[in-house]
């Protein structure tokens, strides 16, 4: 008998394990949460709480690029597929293509002829990532309009300004011009499929070749690289666009280098995503959406996972929930908030002056845990700094735990709300949302029990995921 | 910016909203998303209606119906405008549009622009002292 085989015989009958199955390494026995701790209301994480939920959804995610969305799960995020969605598949150029920032990046080199009046034969090709299909930019140009690629919010244009009626997508793509002697661009691919054929004249050549640019205007937003120009009767010239910001406009065929002004390495920079579904991992589906898409918080921005959960603006972000406060309840939230001394919500909903539940930062910039007609306050909130907030109510006591340290008091009344939901993010005051978080999240989880007696317990494992104090 | 709304509705209001995002993600392609209004709705406690912020350029997609935009707005707008408006949104198919110049640009609708600091000094925004 292997070691192997024994080890698989040994783990399976053992119920303390932390594996199953022959190899426990691939197959960690995984216990969440809500598996410890079940029965919540409601639950909304990045990370899966539970075994059930680890090939389930944790957020729909709407990339800015072009508004499309998609779900995922906590293993997506954390795997890197939430943010190719979100960044259009350019993760594998971060750090290597040059970013052009669309206000002032450009690379200057000397034009294809040597001479201000002279034309020639020539394709000019290149691989680009597009920020977004609005925003005027070109990607090159000979002079100020000659030999000249822009994006505009209508579609491609060539030359002075010959429209294509080609829409612009956002992300990456391969573009190639073809112009004849006379320095008309007469067909535009894309991707190696040409979309257009026609006649696009230019203004009378220069001796300036832009990358990114035109005459110290229309700039482009995105990335620009494998740029080449070939023709039998001009000047040929190539670029990797990878690399520093030397390297990357050295001439691969002669030496006619390019000189980048204001570019930086690309990391994603164009694109932002932002949730507008926090599923319900407690499987009551009560889920936390936002359906209006400035309100929507960011989990990436500029094509970064935000740290520390979603990211809420503080002026609107929020999400809707149809969870009612019950009277005996448990909140529970993680947050890292931008401001003090505020009234900045994790989680909240009111009827009325004494129909209230909410858990928060208030306006003293303490932690808080109101309950019908009062709060429950503690320590002092630090902008910048992890919190793990637990509050519990029920019958006649209320309790706050602010990074496990925790106070307690006697609880007036109950809320006795029955009408509004939760919001996540905000203070549902009889359907108008205000006291918006303006800081991270990234757990929020509702018990319609008090779990003071499980608290040690639930604050570590949260603790544990982290590492809070 | 924002725009307060001659109708003091909170439900067309949502409508005018929706129809601004269905420019970007048409019904047939937005139905099992999330996401369907372009911009808020905030209520004035003396009861007028406002939109925004309306910052910043969405896509146009192809299939946008940019006629049931216009005729939702219509009454707000003169013939002219929304012909105009329509036109623009016609020709933005395929590329974005910015939906703060459009109303810019109606001599209807200008005169309703607010920035978010305008209406929070004009109580668009309380807040419960908690």
């Amino acid at each position: 008998m292997g070691f192997g085989r024994y080890r698989f015989r040994r783990s399976f009958g053992n119920v303390a394990s932390q594996f199953r199955g022959a190899r426990p390494s691939t197959y960690p026995l995984f216990s969440g949460l809500l598996d410890q701790y079940p029965n919540a209301a409601a639950a909304y994480s990045l990370r899966a709480l539970s075994s059930g939920w680890l090939a389930g959804d944790v957020v729909e995610v709407r990339r800015s690029s072009d508004s499309t969305t998609d779900t995922f799960t906590a293993g997506q995020i954390t795997g890197g597929q939430m943010l190719s969605f979100v960044n259009n598949n350019t993760t594998s150029l971060y750090n290597s293509a040059r970013y052009f920032n669309g206000t002032s990046t450009s690379v200057e080199t000397t034009g294809m002829t040597s001479s201000i009046s002279y034309f020639g034969a020539c394709t000019i090709s290149a691989d680009i990532v597009v920020d977004s299909t609005s925003l005027t930019g070109v990607v090159f140009s000979l002079g100020s309009a000659s030999y000249r690629l822009l994006k505009t919010s209508g579609g491609w244009n060539i030359g002075t300004n010959t429209a294509t009626g080609v829409s612009v997508a956002a992300g990456p793509q391969t573009v190639s011009v073809t112009f004849d002697s006379s320095g008309n661009g007469i067909s535009f691919s894309i991707d190696g499929t040409e979309v257009w054929t026609g006649t696009a004249p230019g203004s009378l050549p220069g001796t300036s070749f832009t990358l990114g640019s035109r005459a110290g205007g229309l700039f482009f937003k995105g990335s620009i690289r494998n740029f080449a120009i070939t023709g039998s009767s001009v000047k040929n010239f190539a670029y990797t666009g990878l690399g520093t910001s030397v390297t990357a406009w050295e001439d691969t065929i002669g030496s006619n280098d390019g000189t980048e002004t204001n570019g930086a390495a690309y990391t994603g920079q164009p694109f932002d995503g932002f949730v507008s579904t926090w599923y319900d991992q407690s499987g009551n589906a009560n889920d936390a959406t936002q359906a209006t898409t400035t309100a929507q918080p960011k989990i990436v921005s500029a094509g970064s996972l935000v740290t520390g959960g979603l990211d809420f603006d503080g002026v609107n972000d929020f999400f809707e929930t149809s969870l009612v406060p019950p009277n005996a309840a448990t909140l529970i939230g993680v947050a890292n908030w931008d401001v003090e001394d505020q009234t900045r919500m994790i989680i909240g909903a009111r009827d009325g002056l004494t129909q209230r539940s909410y858990l928060s930062q208030a306006s003293s910039g303490q932690s808080a845990i109101g309950v019908s007609s009062s709060a429950l306050t503690d320590g002092h909130i630090v902008a910048g700094d992890d919190y793990l907030l637990f509050g519990a109510y029920s019958g006649s006591t209320r309790l706050l735990s602010t990074n496990g340290s925790v106070i307690s008091d006697s609880l007036g009344s109950a809320p006795n709300n029955t009408i509004q939901g939760y919001s996540v993010g905000a203070f549902n005051t009889a359907g108008t949302n205000a006291s918006f978080m303006d800081g991270t999240l990234a757990e929020v989880i509702v018990y319609n029990s008090d779990q003071s007696s499980n608290r040690v317990g639930i604050e570590t494992n949260i603790n544990a995921a982290y590492t809070i104090y | 910016m924002y725009l307060i709304l001659s109708q003091p509705s909170e439900d067309y209001a949502k409508a005018v909203s929706h129809e601004l995002w269905m420019l970007a993600r048409p019904r047939g392609v937005s139905d099992s998303e999330t996401s369907q209004f372009y911009c808020g709705v905030q209520k004035h406690t003396d009861g007028r209606i406002a939109i925004g912020p309306l910052d910043g350029t969405q896509p146009v997609h192809a299939d946008a119906d940019e006629l049931s935009f216009g005729a939702l707005i219509g009454a707000a707008i003169t013939e002219e405008e929304e012909a105009g408006i329509v036109a623009s949104i016609t020709e933005a198919k395929g590329g974005s549009i910015n939906i703060l110049s459009l109303i810019e640009a109606s001599p209807s609708l200008s005169p309703n622009l607010r920035t978010y600091d305008q209406l929070e000094a004009d109580g668009w925004f309380p807040t419960e002292e908690l």
